[in-house]
């Protein structure tokens, strides 16, 4: 289900247009980036947990040229489902 | 966050009325789960999609998954984006003898960091400011560096929990010392002691080699064979003493010969013919028949083998026909019923002189010790024949 789709389908069912679904979909997902960023977890009711981790730079090897680099460090978000919602995935409808 | 936290966060914002934000959050996670239920991807705005993944062996679980969106993960990593890192060598600055020298270390361990120095080289770990990046890329360019280039702001590793004492305790130089040309694997420093004794032991035994073969020393080699080639020697004058003139006996059969033999006694083939040769007969020797065959025993005058045993005893073994008969002759005058066989060793013709046919070797070592009065040598028993 693409954006286009998510937010048709939601205005059809609540009856607000489309462009008004768009900014309060938009504004949902820049509270959880913020939320994420800011305190590097997001804890979502039944859906799971997500978290801002930290994978520090680390020294890599160019075979062909036998260089060794720096890999830099980076952050990335991971995402911890939680139980009802693995359950949920599973029901059968 | 529950869901009123989102809820509230969102009307601060001001985008809708706080009904239609409640309305389309509520929508939205109706979709999204519903979405998730069936299989179906579902991409958040700016945040990321959700989606679901088949796992499991035994049983198949559909596990569901995120994926961050670009603009989430360039916002994450935005502090590390004005910052550069360091080329910090090529792999030949490892030293020679590899890293898995230092498998077993406590992490965070880098080698290079203890070879060049923690002033020398940046850590792999840190970043670096582009302040910092632009002084410690100067500094690599230059081949060979000064005493000024030495005092580089040193980088707080500390924070990355990297003892820098404790390191350069380990390495048993100053921090600011430069490295030596072991650490740094550019060269051997002479041979080890390993290799030096590899050379000696090869030399010591190319040595012992050469003398050997130059007959210098006998360690291995020719020193059997002359011994073993000297011993039918020595049994000569014992033999030609009563011989009559002309014998031409060789006083026994070599080694090779009596080699199957051996397996029935454990008495020596080359021993057997210097007692023979000690007590000889008196000169009765009959001329050799003309009919005899070298496999079947050859009777000699009333000395017939008796019985049809395929055991007997072997007495000696003679070169000359003479000798044999002559030995036959003594046998029987003690009583026993010696005979002659012919065998051919290695092209030879050796006359054995052998007593009695036996059915069993049991009776055969019986009469044994019957014998061993009579004659000196050592006997054994052998079949008929061989």
């Amino acid at each position: 289900m693409s954006q286009e789709e998510l937010i048709t389908m939601i205005s059809e069912r609540a009856g607000i247009s489309r462009q008004t679904v768009q900014q309060i979909v938009e504004t949902i997902g820049e509270v959880w980036t913020e939320e994420v960023l800011v305190n590097g977890e997001l804890e979502l009711d039944n859906i799971g947990v997500f978290l801002l981790d930290h994978r520090p730079g680390r020294r890599g090897l160019d075979t062909e040229t036998n260089e060794i680099f720096v890999i830099p460090p980076c952050d990335y978000v991971s995402f911890m489902p939680s139980r009802e919602l693995i359950e949920w995935s599973n029901k059968i409808q | 966050m529950n869901r009123a936290d989102i809820l509230r966060r969102c009307v601060e914002r001001g985008v809708a009325a706080e009904t239609d934000i409640g309305a389309v959050s509520r929508l939205f996670y109706v979709h999204l789960l519903s979405a998730l239920q069936r299989g179906q991807n579902v991409e958040v705005p700016r945040f990321g999609t959700f989606g679901t993944r088949i796992a499991g062996v035994k049983k198949i679980r559909k596990i569901p998954y995120f994926e961050a969106a670009p603009e989430l993960t360039e916002k994450a990593n935005q502090r590390f984006r004005d910052l550069k890192y360091l080329l910090i060598g090529t792999y030949q600055q490892i030293p020679a003898f590899g890293e898995t020298e230092f498998a077993g270390k406590v992490p965070p361990y880098d080698p290079l960091v203890e070879v060049m120095g923690k002033d020398k080289i940046l850590d792999t770990r840190k970043e670096v400011t582009p302040q910092e990046y632009e002084l410690l890329a100067s500094e690599t360019e230059r081949s060979q560096p000064s005493q000024e280039d030495m005092a580089m702001p040193r980088l707080n590793l500390k924070d990355e929990g990297i003892d820098t004492e404790s390191v350069v305790q380990e390495s048993g130089k100053e921090p600011g010392a430069p490295p030596t040309l072991r650490e740094v694997g550019g060269g051997g420093g002479g041979l080890s002691p390993f290799v030096i004794a590899l050379l000696a032991i090869i030399v010591l035994g190319a040595g012992v080699f050469a003398l050997n073969y130059f007959k210098v020393i006998h360690l291995w080699g020719k020193k059997a064979a002359t011994v073993t080639e000297a011993i039918p020697d020595v049994g000569v004058p014992e033999v030609e003493t009563p011989a009559p003139a002309g014998s031409t006996d060789q006083g026994g059969e070599p080694s090779t010969a009596t080699t199957p033999d051996q397996g029935m006694t454990p008495a020596p083939a080359v021993a057997e013919p210097a007692p023979a040769a000690a007590e000889p007969a008196p000169a009765v020797t009959t001329p050799t028949p003309a009919t005899s065959t070298p496999v079947t025993p050859t009777p000699a005058a009333s000395l017939t083998p008796s019985g049809t045993g395929e055991f007997t005893i072997q007495v000696s073994s003679w070169a000359s026909r003479a000798k044999a008969e002559q030995e036959v002759s003594r046998l029987a005058s003690s009583g026993f019923s010696a005979f002659v066989e012919d065998g051919v060793v290695s092209g030879e013709t050796w006359h054995r002189v052998r007593v009695g046919r036996y059915s069993t070797q049991r009776e055969a070592l019986e009469a044994v010790s019957k014998l061993e009065p009579v004659t000196e040598s050592d006997l054994w028993v052998a079949r008929v024949g061989r």
